[in-house]
Order: structure tokens, then sequence, then C-alpha cells
């Protein structure tokens, strides 16, 4: 097979990025160009795994860390999503998609895969009659409530502007939230019976070997292996930034209850003020979970997709705080699968404690045998993105 | 969180840019990224500032000097490899081979 080039482009957390790298790695392997365009912050994610990236967004959207509006469960929390795209992504678009046509025509990918808000990429792929191939990894977009739908007509009008010309209902969808998907990277045994879901899923290509530093891997290490149960506690890569009072909601809880806590991304300044007299916390920055988690009694989170799999994958219990965005519907699909609580600010102490206690209806082992292996699903999707290339269309 | 990039292996930076000469750009580029990290009543902006010793830059803030470097620089396309920049030299030295040499796809 002739070496490919991919232009990938993703605009939102490493929850969106993460699951594709493996991906990425398969191209590259075999001889292909990846390019992929992003945030400049998660760019640094790829530039240090040896990725070229192409910056979207002025740097301004780093503001999303410190914005509290952004965090949200309203309207399950699609209120943060139309946010995000209204202050963070409409912003930007127009320079954003006149970067990527620059890639696209000097450049001149086979193909376009994106995911999450990755608008100019697919508006800049549309204009060109680029093969496009859409990856989603929020099962809830497949199928867009009216609420949506008259969110994506008016967003669909920025993407208009830019376009230069008027976008059908269809090709508004797939500019603006990326529905349909061609590829659903989630698993089945984790949707169950969700209504909402209509794409076929190929599995969730889990993925977290960015290593941490040697001071903080080293240390949880030696914190967890010291003995007695061990929760960890993450809200992963940005929502951690914002939320401090739910690390001290946790700090509350895991002194109550007399465990001890890795508080997984509580680094800083903050941190150091508020959690430093702690004795029974850890806290450290970012450490792969696939690494550290097996064996912990439990996992506190926010309900992002990749923490959700890791737990998972780690057989371990999950408490599920739910801050913003996917985390609702995640959390609620964590408790019908049966490997974990969905949880409150509330709640969380006699959460936490009825999963401890082993109360809890909870079977990780079950689920985690079932899971499609990350593997099948990367090859599930390097498939259909050959396909695309080969078809000139899905 | 992204400290890892600028810690590991505790290696010193190796110089950007060449050597320096501290201009009044160099001091104006200084204040703009201290402003832009929002270290409020920060007055020091000499070359040997260390970016974590004086100015106290936590792991996020070492983060978003990365990407504010290179948004100031106005560079679209990032440099393969991630900078080492320990002090206020080595971010300004970056930003001026970015504004000498901008990578391109």
């Amino acid at each position: 097979m002739a070496a490919r080039k991919v232009l990938v482009s993703t605009f939102g957390s490493a929850g969106d990025l993460f699951p594709l790298i493996p991906f990425i790695d398969r191209l590259m392997a075999r001889g292909d160009e990846v390019t992929v365009a992003t945030r400049r912050g998660l760019g640094l994610y790829l530039r240090a795994h040896g990725v070229r990236t192409v910056g979207l967004g002025d740097g301004s959207e780093l503001r999303v860390v410190h914005d509290p509006r952004i965090f949200s469960t309203r309207f399950d929390g699609w209120e943060s999503w139309h946010r995000t795209v209204d202050r963070y992504v409409a912003a930007t678009l127009e320079a954003d998609a006149a970067t990527v046509r620059s890639v696209i025509e000097s450049w001149e990918p086979d193909a376009v895969v994106t995911s999450g808000f990755a608008t100019a990429a697919r508006l800049a792929a549309l204009e060109a009659k680029v093969p496009q191939v859409e990856v989603s990894i929020y099962p809830q977009h497949v199928r867009l409530g009216a609420s949506n739908v008259r969110f994506a007509r008016r967003f669909r009008r920025v993407a208009e502007q830019v376009a230069g010309r008027e976008l059908s209902t269809a090709d508004g969808a797939r500019v603006v939230w990326g529905a349909p998907p061609d590829v659903l990277l989630h698993d089945p045994v984790l949707l169950g019976s969700e209504p909402s879901v209509g794409a076929r899923p190929v599995g969730f290509p889990y993925w977290d070997t960015i290593p941490g530093t040697a001071g903080d891997e080293g240390a949880v290490r030696a914190f967890v292996s010291a003995g007695g149960p061990v929760v960890f506690v993450t809200l992963g890569s940005f929502i951690g930034v914002a939320t401090s009072e739910v690390w001290l909601d946790a700090a509350r809880v895991v002194a109550a209850l007399g465990v001890r806590a890795v508080f997984v991304g509580a680094r800083g300044r903050w941190a150091d003020e508020h959690l430093g007299d702690c004795r029974d916390i850890l806290c450290s920055g970012f450490v792969p979970l696939s690494e550290h988690l097996p064996g912990a009694a439990a996992i506190v989170h926010h309900g992002g997709i990749g923490t959700t799999f890791g737990a998972i994958h780690a057989g371990v219990p999950a408490v599920v705080l739910a801050q913003a965005f996917d985390q609702p519907f995640n959390s609620r699909l964590v408790a019908a699968a049966g490997v974990g609580v969905a949880s409150s600010r509330d709640s969380l102490e006699t959460d936490l404690r009825t999963v401890l206690d082993g109360r809890a209806a909870v079977d990780t082992e079950r689920v985690r045998s079932a899971l499609i292996p990350p593997s099948e699903a990367t090859a599930s999707l390097t498939d259909l993105v050959d396909a695309a290339i080969s078809q000139k269309r899905l | 969180m992204l400290a890892l990039f600028l810690s590991r292996g505790g290696r010193r930076p190796v110089s950007l840019g060449g050597p320096l000469t501290w201009s009044p750009e160099a001091q104006a580029f200084a204040s703009e990224l201290a402003s832009l990290l929002q270290l409020a009543g920060e007055d020091r902006f000499d070359p040997g500032v260390s970016l974590f010793d004086d100015w106290a830059l936590d792991s996020l803030q070492a983060f978003e000097m990365i990407v504010i470097v290179e948004s100031m620089a106005g560079a679209t396309v990032p440099p393969p490899v991630l900078p080492e920049l320990f002090t206020v030299g080595d971010a300004y030295g970056y930003y001026r081979s970015l504004r000498a040499e901008p990578p391109s796809v």
C-alpha cells in the first residue's frame, strides 16, 4: 500500500485527543504521514509523542480552564458544549479554517479525520472535497435533540459566513456537531441499551501512555505500595484546574473515611496551599492510570470518557462526580453497566463508603472482560479511513 | 500538568536563538509574557531570571507559557520538538528563533 497523507483534527480536551493517538501511531508505523491540526495546548501532548502538529486557536482557548461558566451539568451537560462553541470555537473559526485550508492546499492530504469540535477542519475538507471521516466519542451527538438542532442552525450561520456560502442542513449538522459520525469510538458493553445510540460502536482505544514526571511516578508508586486501601481522585486534564471546591470536598471525604488518596492533577500553588498539610493525600501531576490505578480500592472521577474507560480497564470501581460536557451521560452509563456509582458532592461520602465497603452493586470484571480490545477498535477505525480513501467517500 | 515536558531529564536548556542581546525589544517581550501569564507585580525581566524559581511558574503556567510564546511568534506550525525553557532568556531565544525561521508543514 502506498504511503498516505492523513490530516487529523480535533478541538477539545485530552479526552478527545487520546483515543486518536493509537490510530495515529498505527498510521505512522506503516509509513503514512500524519499531521494533526489541533488547539495549541493539545498539540503539546502530540509533540512530546513525536507527531507533527498545526496550531489552531490563538491560545485564548487556554482560558477555558479558568472559565467557571463552562463547567455546567445543566441540560445534561449540553450547556457546556454550547458555551464552548460560542466562546472558543466560533471566536477563531475563520482563522482556523484558513489555516486548515492552507494545509490542505499545500500538503494535499488523502483524507481528513475529524473529531470533537474540529469545525474548521470539517469546513475546509468540505470545501476542498477531500474524503472526510468523522470520528465521535459522543454517542449523544448521533441523534440531536430539538434544542441542539436549533443551536446547530444558529452556529451553522457562523460557519456559512466563514465558508462564504450556504450549507445544506445535512452539511450544517456535520460541520457543527460532526453528526452523524462515521465511527463511534465507544463500547457496546458500556452503552447497553442507551436509546440515543444509532451508530455502530467499534470499541474505545484507551490510551494514556504519555509518561509523567519521574518524581510523580515514583512518589505515587511508593505511596500506593506503603499499604492500606488507596483511593485515586482525578478530574481529568483541565476540569481540575477550575473546580477547586471538588478537590476540597474529596479531601474532606477521604479524611472522614480514613483512607489514603492520590489526587492526580491537583498540582501547583493552589494544591500546595490547600492540600499540602493533608498527610494522607498525595498530590501528583499526570500519571498514567493504566500503570498506577490497578489495585486501588476505588477511583473518584469526573466522568470524562477516557478516565471512565481507564477505570474499567484497571478493574477499579468508580464514583463519578460529573462536572460538565458528556460527564452526566457517562456517569449514567457507569451506573447502568455496574462499574460504579453516579454521585454528587452531597452524596460523595456515602457513595464512596458504599463502594469501599463492597455494598455497591458493582462488577467491573464482567464489564472489563467484555470490552472490545483497544487494538481492535484502532484497527476498525483504520479500516474505515482506508475505505474512505479508496472510495473517496464512505 | 505539562511541567513534565520542561523538567524531563533535568537537562539544562540549549540556547535556541543564539547569543542574546537584552534589547528593549527583549525587555518588552518579557514584560508582555509576564502580563499574559498574569504575573501581577512581576518586575524582573532580565535574561537570567528563572521561570520557576524567580517567576515561580507552576506546571500549568509552564504549559501555558510555551503556547503563549508560540502564539506571540505567530507560529502556526510549531516545531516538532518541544523546547526546554528555564529562564526568561530561554523564552525570548525561543520566540526569536520562531520569528526568524517559522516551521512549515
